[in-house]
């Protein structure tokens, strides 16, 4: 009986105590939140991770207070900026792993378009090799090029500034057509291509219209498409069970396309390069991405069909960053390939490191270094150390060379890891990035007086109809 | 604002019961509970305040009226006034654009429909102060002399724009004569915090796996494989419940913070073992508004079969029609109408023979809602019979690879979503605590009441980080 009335009396008090620390500690959470929220001092502005500009305070009109758009404007700032903002999204992601087994992830399939068989136009002879010899070439011994793990020590130290910082503005202008699909196997991230074949023929009529611009000038064309990761590196059953386009005849298209328009243009194969290279390191597993080796065997083929004789890889001083984490993390959001991240290898040219490129935000030019080995930035900026990322135009000037050759690459993204490479070949090299100048291209060839023209895509990022008019557009 | 935002939990709700709890006349009480429903209604546009202060006007005035007179035909004449201008207002604001553009559709006119913003919360003010003045015409309450007490009525916060639908009869004691107790505001705070994180973190999580699977246009429709039909629509179905239950979860938690008892919305709905069993545990102010302001009023079962028949087909025709100005919604209505129906002449009776005859039911109960579902999600009807068309095979050739991984990638996420639909929770809770009451272990008894203590706000921790890491956050009910 005793026992009993004292086991009541305990049972009864530790409800109570179970009730007041229920309240007390909800409270507390609650008042912390609130004050914590009345701290502007203490909200981001902008966002690292996501690369934009968080949600400012909305300003103030009747009308808009009067249908609750300002009000719904400050329901979004107050979460937008919320002080810590980031690390909650951290921890949310990395509770996002607990939810299922997410080593492999297929989100989206190809469903791309039937690709039209086109007639081959039988290829031109290769312009004549005058005397093209690069400053390093002078055992142009056609060896087998050594792998990215190899790398030398940097004999010289090509950087003598330090890198400038990046931006919010360069930072949001990394990867204008990220967006593509991405699935994830073996917690790589691959991207889900689908042909499109009226921007295919867009790309192809653009590149015939430049053409045919400088047709009287002697320009030589050259068009490099990019296949994306996914067709060099995936098995043919993953390929067929994502329902993935094929590539290889995908680029069949684009060159047959291209020269039925423009038979000068020379077309230049690196599928099969790449391929032979598969088990290389050629292409990211985070990011969407070919890492500057795959670049460098596109590079090689490039040399072979305009007359250079390509420069070993051994020949390059070269830098590593250890860790990136490119798109397939920051922007499709598969936190799970962290666990997997890239390294990152730097070639520097041979000739010269500079570059001037036009600053979109500050609307001047800017001098800085082709290569910059970013490894003391955040590891997802790793891409961002090739050429100062996208910009409407950039120049390189080879201070050792007088051959009378210039060069103008029309690119996206992947050219920012190719384009150094060309520069021990040329007196200058030009650099159009489509989707940011909003000149005709034909006026920098002309102006640069180019000799050559180089336009290099992945197949992914010309895969939009509206860029693909854009693109068109400048080339006109 | 919604209950599942930052500003809300952090700002608003938090400021709301500081000031609430520093002040201690029930008067002074109940104008901060006005104040802060009137800042919350205008949040959404202060221009819509205008018509819920009128319709609370309306009903006020009229129910004072019919409270006034003692002829019955007087009576009558006020609660018509008050329906027909309640509910014009309503067919105003949310059907003139489904009439007119039906009307389009068949003669032709007129060519330019006008799109009319649906005021929040209309569908659920306006039925609770019908209920109100329904409620005084037939003596089951009296009239409230003031109007600023039926407008914090119609507007408080916590139940104004997303139900439950609160008779006046529930709370009219509560509004002059309420008590808080430490265990009221304990066990409203565990509610609001299970709510918030069942939508925060669970119908939003369950939403992501719709959303990625289910098709929005007819050309996604007709490529979608059965294996993402099924699953898209499982994680609808979870995510249906999730969100709208979790909102009554908030609303009921947040008038025990202040002394509200709030009837119950949701019983586990998808336990029941029949149709009709559904609708008994699926938003219950609903139905049971519907059931005592139309069934009931227009003879119910009373008048024999033909007449029953026709009575049920205008509750579940008007139950389609709230949902939405659009035919899907008419059309799932009169889809449970059919069920029921069937249940009713015979089924039911069948179903309830025997537990084996109850598990069928639940089997064919989950199903027929199931499928309600589809008709629910899809407004435009081609798409919805496309999907159905999907489920049951028609599009072989589709590739299913990305239904596989998906659940795969959230296998234990969906497998603990689907548990929370079922009272498994609640149960273990109960039997945790009972276990308390009874042992005579002291670390037993105090690790569950320290673990069952701070459980809500681990949730709503949980529930801060789901809500900054997701900006995904729609409201489902919004638009009802």
């Amino acid at each position: 009986m005793n026992m009993n009335l004292e086991r009541k009396m305990k049972n009864e008090e530790s409800k109570r105590f179970s009730e007041l620390l229920l309240v007390s500690s909800f409270a507390i959470l609650m008042v912390v939140g609130l004050i914590l929220g009345f701290i502007i001092a203490l909200r981001p502005q902008k966002s690292e991770m996501e690369k934009r500009e968080l949600t400012k305070f909305p300003s103030f009109s009747a009308a808009e207070f009067a249908d609750g758009e300002y009000t719904s404007g400050i329901g979004t700032w107050y979460a937008d900026t919320y002080p810590g903002r980031e690390m909650f999204i951290q921890a949310a992601q990395g509770l996002k792993l607990l939810y299922g087994i997410q080593r492999d992830a297929v989100q989206n399939v190809g469903n791309g378009d039937d690709i039209p068989d086109i007639p081959v136009i039988p290829t031109e002879p290769v312009p004549s090799s005058s005397e093209t010899k690069t400053p390093s070439s002078e055992a142009p011994t056609e060896t087998e090029p050594e792998t990215s793990t190899e790398t030398e020590p940097s004999t010289e130290p090509p950087q003598t500034t330090e890198p400038e910082t990046i931006d919010g503005n360069e930072i949001a202008k990394m990867n204008p057509q990220e967006a593509g699909d991405v699935n994830v196997k073996d917690l790589a991230g691959y991207c889900v291509y689908g042909f499109n074949l009226s921007a295919a023929d867009r790309y192809c009529e653009a590149v015939a219209s430049l053409q045919s611009l400088l047709a009287d000038r002697n320009v030589q064309f050259y068009e490099i498409m990019v296949p994306n990761n996914s067709a060099i590196l995936l098995d043919d059953a993953t390929k067929q069970a994502w329902s993935l386009s094929d590539e290889r005849k995908v680029i069949q298209y684009y060159y047959g396309k291209t020269r039925s328009l423009a038979p000068a243009v020379h077309t230049v194969d690196v599928f099969d390069t790449l391929l032979a290279h598969k088990n290389e390191y050629v292409y990211f597993r985070t990011d969407h991405h070919w890492t500057q080796l795959g670049a460098y065997y596109a590079y090689q083929e490039f040399c072979k069909a305009a007359g250079f004789t390509a420069n070993p890889i051994s020949a390059y001083a070269s830098d590593v960053s250890p860790t990136f984490l490119g798109s397939y993390v920051n922007t499709n959001g598969y936190k799970q390939l962290e666990a997997n991240p890239d390294s990152i290898t730097y070639y520097y040219p041979l000739s010269t490191n500079d570059i001037r490129f036009w600053d979109e935000e500050q609307n001047t030019f800017r001098n800085g270094k082709a290569i910059r080995n970013l490894k003391d930035y955040h590891p997802r900026y790793g891409y961002m150390g090739y050429i100062y990322g996208d910009h409407a135009i950039s120049y390189m000037n080879n201070p050792t060379l007088k051959n009378g050759r210039r060069c103008l690459v029309v690119k996206e993204s992947f050219g920012n890891c190719f384009v150094p490479f060309l520069i021990d070949h040329y007196e200058e090299v030009v650099i159009v990035d489509y989707r940011y100048t909003s000149d005709r291209i034909v006026k920098a060839a002309l102006e640069e007086n180019v000799t050559d023209v180089v336009f290099l895509s992945n197949l992914e990022a010309v895969s939009d109809n509206s860029v693909m008019n854009v693109l068109y557009d400048r080339c006109r | 604002m919604v209950f599942s935002s930052l500003i809300f939990i952090f700002a608003f709700l938090t400021l709301q019961l500081i000031v609430y709890y520093l002040v201690k006349s029930i008067s002074a009480r109940n104008v901060i509970l006005l104040v802060f429903s009137l800042i919350f209604y205008a949040w959404g546009g202060p221009k819509y305040l205008i018509l819920l202060l009128l319709e609370s006007f309306i009903s006020w005035l009229t129910a004072r009226e019919i409270g006034k007179t003692g002829l019955k035909a007087m009576k009558r004449r006020w609660l018509i006034l008050d329906v027909v201008l309640l509910l014009g207002l309503l067919a105003v604001f949310k059907y003139t654009g489904f009439f007119l553009n039906n009307l389009k559709f068949i003669i032709h006119w007129p060519e330019q429909v006008p799109s009319i913003i649906l005021p929040i919360g209309i569908s659920f003010y306006t039925f609770q102060l019908i209920s109100y003045v329904a409620d005084v015409y037939r003596g089951r309450v009296g009239a409230q002399p003031k109007y600023w007490k039926v407008l914090l009525y119609s507007s408080l916060f916590h139940q104004c724009i997303a139900g439950p639908i609160v008779r006046y009869e529930t709370v009219a004691e509560e509004i002059d004569h309420r008590k808080i107790e430490l265990s009221d505001v304990a066990a409203g705070i565990r509610r609001f915090a299970v709510g918030l994180a069942k939508k925060a973190i669970l119908a939003n999580g369950v939403a992501v796996v719709a959303d990625t699977l289910l098709p929005t246009d007819m050309t996604a429709a007709v490529q979608a494989s059965g294996p993402a039909l099924w699953l898209g629509m499982f994680a609808y179905m979870l995510q249906i419940y999730l969100d709208f239950s979790a909102y009554s979860d908030m609303a009921i938690g947040m008038g025990r913070m202040v002394g509200f008892h709030y009837l119950e919305n949701f019983d586990y709905p998808y336990t029941a073992w029949s149709v009709q069993g559904f609708w008994r545990k699926w938003h219950i102010s609903l139905s049971t508004f519907f059931r005592d302001y139309v069934y009931i009023p227009l003879g119910g079962n009373r008048k024999g079969f033909g007449r029953t028949v026709l009575n049920l087909f205008i509750v579940w025709f008007l139950t389609g029609m709230w949902h939405g100005a659009s035919w899907n919604y008419i059309l799932w209505g009169l889809y449970f109408f059919v069920f029921l129906l069937i249940e009713r002449l015979f089924l039911g009776k069948l179903l309830d023979k025997h537990p084996v005859t109850r598990a069928i039911g639940h089997a064919y109960a989950l199903f027929v809602v199931f499928i309600g579902w589809v008709l629910f999600r899809f407004t435009d009807l081609g798409v919805g019979f496309e999907v159905i068309k999907g489920l049951f095979g028609a599009h072989a050739g589709a590739n299913a690879l990305p239904a596989g991984s998906q659940l795969l990638n959230n296998l234990f996420f969906l497998i603990f979503a689907t548990v929370a639909v079922f009272p498994v929770g609640k149960k273990l809770h109960e039997a945790l605590q009972n276990a308390a009451d009874v042992t005579d272990k002291n670390w037993f008894r105090m690790a569950i009441r320290i673990g069952s203590a701070i459980l809500p706000a681990i949730l709503l921790a949980l529930s801060v980080l789901a809500l900054v890491g997701n900006s995904y956050n729609p409201f489902l009910y919004f638009q009802f």
